[in-house]
């Protein structure tokens, strides 16, 4: 898990509003159709990954800066593995295992 | 240009029961075409300020008929048609008027999708319009039938007709339905306005039509801008209370009230957007309906 790298679904785009000072924001996902309300933190999940692919040690690094001190490193932790779950279930994002694993049935029948 | 008005019941029940008739309501030509008397006197009475379109293009063609064979003799219905499709069973033939408003409601709602379209009522104070998106039985028909008669125009009783990617509200100005309880409420509260027959016994309940003011479908081509949106819920007994939700609830909620959110796909997403984003937004229950519009008299352009 720690070193599984996680990126925005290549199968949809995902696209989101967000206000300031609020705690919920809306995700849509283009291809499915799918529109759900999402944490502030799944957004900045996918913020990180509109830059590059992360590890959850690299998530955990860069969103680790932006929450005050009182939040505990394994809450924190457990909260970006949550809304990575989350996020995959609605396929806004994948991980590399996955879309080997996914890759592979896809062309195993001709092979 | 001739008007419905300028038909007599007589001429107006030939054409419809003939070729038919085309009428302009809003931005639409509606081809309407039936031999049920009654019909002839809604448009009378309803569409009456109304043009006659002589153009031979309609966007939506309707017809009202009475089914074949014998068991129309024991029980007589209506058969509501758009182009060849039937889209719902039929229905009592006493309620043929209501059946021609809810059938073209459908029409709309199936096949406008140049719009993206809010199951809501508007009204607009000048160019700055309230948009009142609601379940059935939050109020709103009641509060807009309300509304336009303290001086706010009627754009539409039932769906908001949204410009994509803006704010902009085309009106498609009708009659406003009420039902059950609402229609006394809003004849103790507007005894000027003009009401259709009430029907008892429909799958609403017993309804009526109110005929939109005539200023406001002399307005017809006037868009006006969202500005406020307020989602009414009327609770028995309750103060008039306002609250403002966050903007993820806002969101979601007009999510649930469009009728064509998948169709449009990413525009309507944006779209919803910009109206969740450049408007002011309120959720707001009562029980008093002078209170409540009241309240609205305090919005100010």
């Amino acid at each position: 898990m720690q070193d599984t790298v996680w990126f925005l679904s290549v199968f949809d785009t995902v696209h989101w509003v967000e206000w300031p000072d609020e705690n919920e924001s809306v995700l849509y996902m283009q291809r499915s159709g799918e529109t759900i309300v999402v944490s502030a933190l799944s957004i900045a999940i996918l913020e990180l990954l509109k830059a590059k692919p992360c590890n959850i040690v690299e998530f955990f690094s860069e969103l680790s800066q932006c929450m005050d001190e009182s939040v505990e490193e394994q809450a924190l932790m457990l909260a970006i593995r949550s809304n990575l779950t989350q996020l995959q279930q609605i396929g806004a994002i994948d991980n590399d295992t996955n879309f080997i694993t996914i890759h592979n049935s896809v062309v195993s029948p001709a092979v | 240009m001739t008007l419905i008005s300028s038909l007599s019941t007589t001429q107006l029940y030939r054409q419809l029961s003939n070729n038919g008739l085309t009428i302009e309501i809003g931005p639409f030509s509606i081809h309407a075409c039936s031999t049920i008397e009654s019909l002839t006197e809604h448009f009378k009475l309803m569409y009456s300020d109304y043009r006659v379109v002589t153009e031979p293009f309609a966007d939506f063609h309707i017809n009202l008929k009475r089914p074949n064979g014998f068991r129309h003799l024991l029980y007589p219905q209506v058969i509501f048609y758009s182009d060849i499709e039937k889209p719902f069973k039929p229905l009592p033939l006493n309620q043929t008027n209501p059946f021609f408003e809810w059938g073209l409601n459908w029409c709309i709602a199936t096949m406008a999708h140049q719009y993206l379209i809010i199951h809501a009522a508007v009204v607009a104070k000048g160019q700055n319009a309230l948009l009142l998106p609601g379940h059935p039985g939050a109020g709103k028909s009641t509060l807009c039938a309300a509304l336009i008669h303290r001086g706010w125009r009627l754009l539409s009783d039932e769906m908001a007709l949204i410009d994509p990617l803006t704010c902009s509200v085309t009106p498609v100005p009708r009659p406003v339905s009420i039902k059950n309880a609402s229609i006394d409420v809003i004849k103790g509260f507007a005894p000027e306005a003009v009401f259709g027959p009430v029907i008892k016994d429909t799958h609403k309940g017993t309804v009526t039509h109110i005929k939109a003011p005539e200023s406001s479908t002399q307005q017809k081509t006037d868009k006006a801008i969202i500005r406020w949106v307020v989602f009414p819920e009327y609770h028995s007994g309750s103060m008039l209370e306002i609250s403002r939700p966050n903007h993820a609830q806002v969101f979601m909620d007009l999510v649930g009230q469009t009728f064509n959110f998948g169709t449009l796909g990413l525009t309507a997403f944006q779209t919803l957007e910009n109206i969740v984003n450049q408007t002011d937004i309120m959720k707001f229950r009562y029980s008093v309906l002078e209170e409540a519009i009241d309240w609205f008299d305090t919005f100010q352009p």
